[in-house]
């Protein structure tokens, strides 16, 4: 066999063979020219910008678990708390001159809303209530069991609502069976201002004395309150379809709906962008560096809707996010506008089948002024909602 | 003889997988419409006497032109080409260099009881490997980038035999394979925007068609000659985008009839001329478009030859065979004419003219060997088409054998 002594030589070959090949130079720039498919070109970028033919904001509902509680009113928003406890925490009455002190509601303040001084009633509830239906009003409040005075402009965390002595027989008497009463209700007369209380801190506290080595000895126990939860009044003024202006937050939390007819936009395309524009009307509030921890949740909606809706629930939006992002970060102060790049894929659907565009529901979440909102300006507006689309013509055949 | 076997089979795998990285992506500029730069599918000893290999005969003197030519091989062959090649772009607008590898084809071949040879071989029919990038400005202004792949290949199974001591014949049934692909992307000067990737896709089935091929040799004198049938295939375009799809279907792709002639003549007893026109009949019915016509492809090769001395005969010179030669070859594709959208304004033709070197060495059985050719060329024409190549290829052919079957059915 030759190929033992020729091996050598073979494989040099090669390996210059290699070395010479593999260009990725080969750019061919100059001869790009000779691309030549048709009279219709290379399959044209196209950009259009359309704006909405139907918006509107909507509330996500009245009740609001959030990590916030709410009581009392600010302008049209008028809030109540409920509370629940699944379980009390009693203290040993059979210790040595066992004597109840006092009993209170321990209340976390949430300061950055309600700075204004106010008073606040703790009730029992009148009725019951499911967390998952529960909407404005709520159920009434019944026995009044203590009022306490908010001072909102002092720097102490917790705000206590103390009850009257006698109540340690309640106290015992919901201990032994704790869904025998429907839950509390902390409130505030029509007028008040709104006070904030941070969710999920509440606790109701129990001070009794006893002896040890026959001195007095001061000590107490706390019960935390299991679920908590805020009603608010529903959104005012709502909603009429010939509004100027968007609301996205505030109190009522709204979240703007925005739909574009895509027509003008052909199917079988490459969508290279889809962007969504939300102008702010120069009466609004701006983004700054208090909505640092601000995001923006998209989700699609996925049916007709009508303007004058003002509950999301009126709207079929998806329960997932296409797409989200911080605030800040979306806002540019040079346009006054949110821009908010959307999936293209969502494009591609709703140009395929026109059937599933219900537009998108713009909802602002984490933050930390509550009453602050902005104000979109709204079809009627000078400055309606757009959105910016990018697309590619297929390319063209080869033969 | 095991050994030996699988020696030559790892040193062509290793062939194979030297040149799979240099895998050419700019093959011509030509290439970028029609089927792609018509191949040249012999070996490099051929490919200097500018291709002529139709009248081709002996043990190891095989072409893969005429199946014919296998008649006389009286053992296992293993051959394959490589060819490296360097290309000089000119337009109006600038020039541009480029290096490229392809791979035209690689055969197996083995003689059987009964005086019949068998082979197999993969055999590239065009190339339409290319890459362009070109500024756009219809709508946002874009950078695309095409990468364009695939071709016509052929995969062949060959039969010969001599029937008389001065005549064989052999045959080719292969089948047509390949396709055509390219992948765009599209890139935006605007951030915001993001890449467009789309695909295009034309394929069509695989079916067969045979080549017949026939050899009268007399002394050192051969004719020969090969017919090629035709076959019809449906062609389907696929131009695809994230979540787009859209097939065009209704065209045919025939692969028309040819046949190619030509002869090996003596002029001393070391010195002989060989001589072939090929031609395959494409026209205007062979696929129907708006983007290329098509006219018959014609290749007129010739080509002299110094045999080599005999290795008692010392001197490196003597003992190497000298060749030269030179084709013309007229592409079928009739392209656009530069600056044209279509073919509307008329089509351009690609005529391409070279003049072709080599030399080889052969082992001291004359059982393997080592050819190597170079082609010098042009093709393409600044004022029709808008641009034009001058191209230098250097083929290396690779041929080893296993003579243990030698004698052992064969004759």
């Amino acid at each position: 066999m030759r190929l033992r002594h020729f091996l050598p030589l073979v494989l040099a070959a090669l390996s210059v063979t290699s070395l010479v090949g593999c260009s990725r130079k080969a750019e061919q720039l100059v001869g790009a020219g000779r691309l030549i498919r048709g009279p219709a070109g290379l399959g044209t970028t196209v950009r259009v910008a359309s704006n909405p033919d139907r918006d509107t904001y909507v509330e996500a509902g009245t009740a609001d678990l959030d990590s916030v509680l709410l009581v009392g009113t600010s302008g049209t928003f008028e809030a109540r708390t409920f509370l629940r406890v699944l379980a009390w925490v009693l203290p040993d009455t059979l210790l040595p001159g066992f004597t109840p002190q006092t009993i209170s509601l321990e209340v976390p303040r949430n300061l950055t809303l309600g700075f204004t001084p106010t008073t606040v009633r703790l009730s029992l509830a009148s009725a019951a209530w499911d967390s998952t239906t529960v909407s404005w009003p709520g159920p009434a409040a019944g026995t009044l069991l203590g009022t306490g005075f908010d001072d909102r402009s002092s720097t102490a965390t917790t705000f206590s609502i103390p009850f009257g002595p006698a109540s340690f027989d309640d106290v015992k008497q919901w201990a032994r069976n704790p869904t025998g009463i429907p839950g509390f209700t902390l409130q505030a007369s029509t007028g008040l201002p709104l006070a904030a209380y941070v969710a999920g801190a509440l606790r109701f506290r129990i001070r009794y004395s006893h002896t040890v080595s026959s001195v007095a000895v001061v000590d107490s126990v706390d019960t935390p309150v299991a679920q908590d939860l805020y009603v608010h009044s529903p959104l005012s003024p709502a909603p009429s379809g010939a509004d100027t202006s968007l609301v996205l937050g505030g109190l009522f939390k709204t979240e703007t709906a925005v739909h574009f007819a895509l027509d003008s936009i052909p199917s079988g395309v490459s969508v290279d962008e889809a962007t969504l524009l939300l102008n702010l009307l120069p009466s609004s509030a701006v983004p700054d560096t208090a909505d640092v921890l601000g995001q923006l949740q998209v989700r699609a909606i996925r049916g007709p809707w009508s303007e004058t809706a003002s509950e999301q629930s009126g709207l079929p939006a998806d329960s997932t996010a296409i797409t989200s992002g911080n605030l800040i970060a979306f806002y540019s102060s040079a346009t006054r506008s949110i821009a908010i790049r959307l999936p293209g894929a969502l494009m591609r659907e709703w140009v395929a089948t026109p059937s599933t565009n219900g537009g998108v529901l713009v909802r602002l979440i984490n933050r930390r002024n509550l009453t602050k909102e902005f104000d979109i300006g709204s079809r009627e507006s000078s400055r309606p909602a757009e959105v910016h689309i990018s697309y590619t013509q297929l390319p063209p055949g080869r033969f | 003889m095991r050994g030996p076997l699988a020696r030559c089979l790892r040193a062509l795998a290793l062939a194979g997988l030297l040149a799979a990285p240099a895998a050419a992506r700019a093959n011509s500029i030509f290439s970028i419409g029609g089927l792609g730069e018509p191949q040249l599918e012999e070996a490099a000893r051929l490919r200097a006497l500018g291709g002529a290999g139709v009248a081709e005969h002996g043990p190891r003197d095989i072409s893969l032109v005429n199946p014919a030519s296998l008649a006389d091989v009286d053992r296992i062959l293993l051959q394959m080409t490589l060819v490296p090649a360097m290309r000089h772009i000119s337009s109006t607008g600038g020039t541009e260099n480029v290096r490229e590898t392809t791979f035209p084809s690689a055969r197996g071949i083995i003689a059987l009881p009964g005086g019949i040879v068998l082979g197999g071989s993969y055999v590239s029919g065009t190339n339409s490997q290319f890459t362009v990038v070109r500024q756009e400005d219809q709508g946002v202004p874009s950078t695309v980038r095409v990468d364009g792949s695939g071709g016509i290949n052929f995969l062949r199974v060959s039969l010969a035999r001599r029937i008389l001591p001065a005549f064989r014949v052999g045959v080719d049934w292969e089948v047509i394979a390949g396709s055509f692909g390219e992948n765009w992307r599209r890139t935006f000067s605007d951030s915001g925007l993001a890449v467009a990737r789309d695909t295009i896709e034309v394929t069509y089935p695989k079916k067969g068609r045979f080549r017949f091929g026939a050899q009268l040799v007399k002394g050192a004198w051969a004719l020969g000659g090969v017919y090629e049938t035709s076959q019809s295939l449906p062609v389907e375009q696929k131009r695809s985008t994230a979540g787009a799809v859209d097939v065009l279907s209704g065209q045919r792709l025939t692969i028309p009839t040819g046949f190619a002639a030509g002869f090996t003549a003596p002029l001393t007893d070391r010195i002989r001329a060989v001589g072939q026109y090929r031609r395959a009949n494409w026209s205007r019915s062979s696929l129907q478009s708006d983007l290329v016509d098509f006219r018959a492809l014609q290749r007129f090769s010739f080509g002299i030859e110094r045999a080599r001395g005999r290795y008692e005969e010392g001197g490196f010179w003597r003992k190497t065979p000298i060749r030269i030669g030179g084709y013309v070859l007229q592409w079928p594709d009739l392209l656009p004419r530069a600056g044209a959208a279509d073919l509307s304004g008329g089509s351009a033709a690609v005529t391409e003219r070279a003049i072709t070197l080599g030399a080889g060495i052969v082992t001291k059985d004359q059982g393997g060997g080592l050819d190597v050719s170079l082609e010098l060329g042009t093709r393409g024409d600044k004022s029709d088409l808008g641009v034009n190549e001058k191209f230098a290829r250097l083929g290396i052919s690779f041929l080893v054998s296993d003579e243990t079957w030698k004698g052992s059915f064969h004759r």
